[in-house]
């Protein structure tokens, strides 16, 4: 047998790590709705890091809007104030389409884009931001985490500001 | 002074008419226009700093008072702005936001006139066409606007007849820049834009007093509980600018990094500068990083933000991470402050539009951050600009009453001599 050719019980496991990984993105993307965020922040290593990345024309750079560990992304979110969540308590609806699976072994790279939409009180609905999820994971004891998720923001006019993860 | 008989937001306080304000200023068409005309088009207007067209032929396109311009820097060096109108009928000539000048031209899309980086027509084409009128490329171009910058920010003006920028901002001002802005070469390493549903004038209020620090849950825990902080005050200077003294920051009551070390230039450990010049340029240094907020006021009650992080040029690459960081604690979309700022004018804009609030007090008279002279500062000088009397606008014009605080002598703390027209 050529040492290429990805065997039919391969094939299964390659598709049963995609759906797990796929199933995985769209959970991250209903416990940020939901504001269920430590099953959000479970879904990340003890390392892992979150970042929201954008580009603009006028600088040469792209930029960071927030960078932070697992841990550190925990501690702002428990450390909101009460205005805080004022502001940014609107529903929130993200609608994510998978784009990209790649697995490599104990490590995999997925790419998805997605659409997040805000609802305020008064029941009105408008896209607050567009972009992508670049994620890195990594399996440790059978469970894939994230390592790194890159929020990459195409929005760079945000009409409501908060620390929340996008 | 006398306590006022009533005061609910909706009945004319009996103050002194420096100590309140009609809140149609904020939503009335008419105020708007004026103000563009007299504001917005007639000062300095802040639109970017030098670094972010640091090569010739670099551009970016920049709105000042409703025009859109072409900020270019030419083959010399200088800084030039010129109407983004082409000569011909009028097409937009430059089209995407920043950029470098192909061999340094600019070529209209439309009927392909094009122009250098000085704004000078280099070709018409077909002129053949033009034999019989005046059309000559010598005498075509893109018309100029006034740009003088000062530490690397780039000013420019539409008025042809405003006094110099030097002159605008005065000596002491430009002293008060000085730290951080005017020491080393710095660089923008944030740009981001926000559309504030409220006036532009509520957003500058947000830099402009102390008073509503006690909104922030960082600067309530962070600054305001410090003795030091309470003998913070303002200083008003002439033209309706104000910087306030410099303070010392607690980041570790927030469970924050201390900011101690890769200071920007003349910052102390922990250090605080505000600086806000009129009419909508706020600059705030928080010891590691420095910030820039700008507006782009686009009705009565919308306001396009414009926010830029600074930090030094050549920073190493962990050096400029903390400042990012730093940066982001505070600002930017993600930040602690801003978003709580947005929230408080876009609320107060909610009422003051539908009418429910008339009239707003900025009466405070105290040593110390609170008070309230700086707002009086800006809005004499807005009187004077406007020719509008802040606190009453049916009362018509206020002509050359004196009102505005345009003495030399900057004044610290309290009052600047309220006008004797008290309307209560
Ligand atoms: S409008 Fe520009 S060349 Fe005609
Ligand atoms: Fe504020």
């Amino acid at each position: 047998m050529l040492d290429n050719v990805t065997t039919e019980p391969e094939m299964a496991v390659e598709m049963a790590e995609q759906s797990a990984l796929k199933r995985l993105i769209h959970a991250s993307a209903r416990y940020l709705d939901d504001h269920e965020f430590h099953a959000y922040l479970d879904l990340y290593r003890e390392e892992g890091v979150y970042s929201i990345v954008t580009k603009a024309p006028e600088l040469p750079e792209p930029m960071i809007w927030m960078q932070r560990s697992r841990a550190e992304l925990q501690e702002r979110i428990s450390a909101m104030s009460e205005h805080e969540w004022e502001i940014a308590g609107v529903e929130q609806t993200r609608i994510v389409s998978v784009d990209i699976v790649e697995v490599n072994g104990a490590t995999a790279d997925t790419s998805s884009s997605f659409a997040l939409y805000h609802t305020g009180q008064e029941g009105l609905t408008s896209c607050y931001a567009v972009g992508r999820y670049d994620d890195r994971w990594e399996k440790a004891a059978d469970t894939w985490k994230l390592g790194n998720r890159r929020v990459m923001l195409k929005t760079r006019q945000l009409d409501m500001l908060s620390p929340l993860p996008i | 002074m006398n306590l006022p008989a009533r005061l609910d937001g909706r009945t004319r306080p009996q103050l002194p008419p420096t100590h309140y304000l009609d809140n149609r200023i904020y939503t009335d068409p008419d105020v708007f226009e004026t103000e563009k005309e007299s504001i917005l088009a007639g000062t300095w207007r802040f639109v970017c700093h030098a670094s972010e067209i640091p090569e010739p032929f670099d551009y970016r396109l920049v709105t000042v008072a409703g025009h859109e311009l072409v900020l270019v820097r030419g083959k010399d060096g200088e800084i030039r702005a010129l109407y983004n109108s082409c000569a011909h009928r009028g097409a937009r000539v430059v089209r995407t936001a920043a950029g470098r000048l192909e061999q340094g031209r600019m070529t209209c899309f439309y009927h392909l006139w094009s122009y250098d980086d000085k704004g000078r027509c280099t070709g018409i084409s077909r002129p053949s066409g033009y034999r019989e009128s005046a059309v000559r490329k010598d005498a075509t171009g893109l018309k100029p606007v006034r740009v003088e910058t000062m530490f690397g920010l780039v000013f420019v003006c539409l008025d042809e007849a405003a006094v110099s920028l030097r002159e605008f901002l005065g000596e002491a001002v430009i002293e008060a820049m000085r730290t951080p802005f005017g020491i080393a070469d710095l660089e923008v390493f944030h740009l981001h834009r926000t559309e504030i549903k409220a006036n532009w004038k509520l957003f500058v209020e947000t830099n402009y007093e102390g008073y509503h620090e006690l909104l922030h849950l960082l600067n309530r825990t962070t600054g305001v509980a410090q003795q030091e902080y309470q003998a913070r005050q303002w200083t008003n200077h002439k033209r309706g600018h104000v910087s306030f003294d410099h303070a010392r920051i607690s980041y570790g009551n927030l469970n924050y990094e201390q900011r101690e070390a890769n200071m920007m230039p003349g910052m102390k450990p922990n250090g605080h500068v505000v600086i806000n010049l009129f009419p909508d340029m706020l600059l705030n240094c928080r010891s590691t990083v420095a910030r820039i907020d700008s507006l782009m006021p686009l009705s009565p009650t919308r306001t396009l933000l414009e926010c830029r992080g600074l930090g030094l040029a050549g920073d190493t690459g962990t050096v400029r991470a903390m400042r990012v960081r730093h940066h982001n604690q505070v600002w930017g979309p993600t930040g602690i402050n801003l978003a709580e700022d947005m929230w408080a004018v876009q609320a107060q804009m909610r009422n003051m539009e539908n009418g429910s609030s008339r009239y707003s007090v900025i009466a405070r008279e105290e040593e110390g951050p609170m008070d309230d002279s700086s707002l009086r500062n800006f809005y004499a000088e807005w009187s004077r600009l406007t020719g509008c009397r802040p606190h009453d606008l049916n009362s018509g014009r206020t002509g050359d009453t004196g009102d505005g605080n345009t003495g030399d002598a900057a004044t610290r703390g309290t009052d600047l001599n309220p006008s004797p027209d008290n309307a209560g």
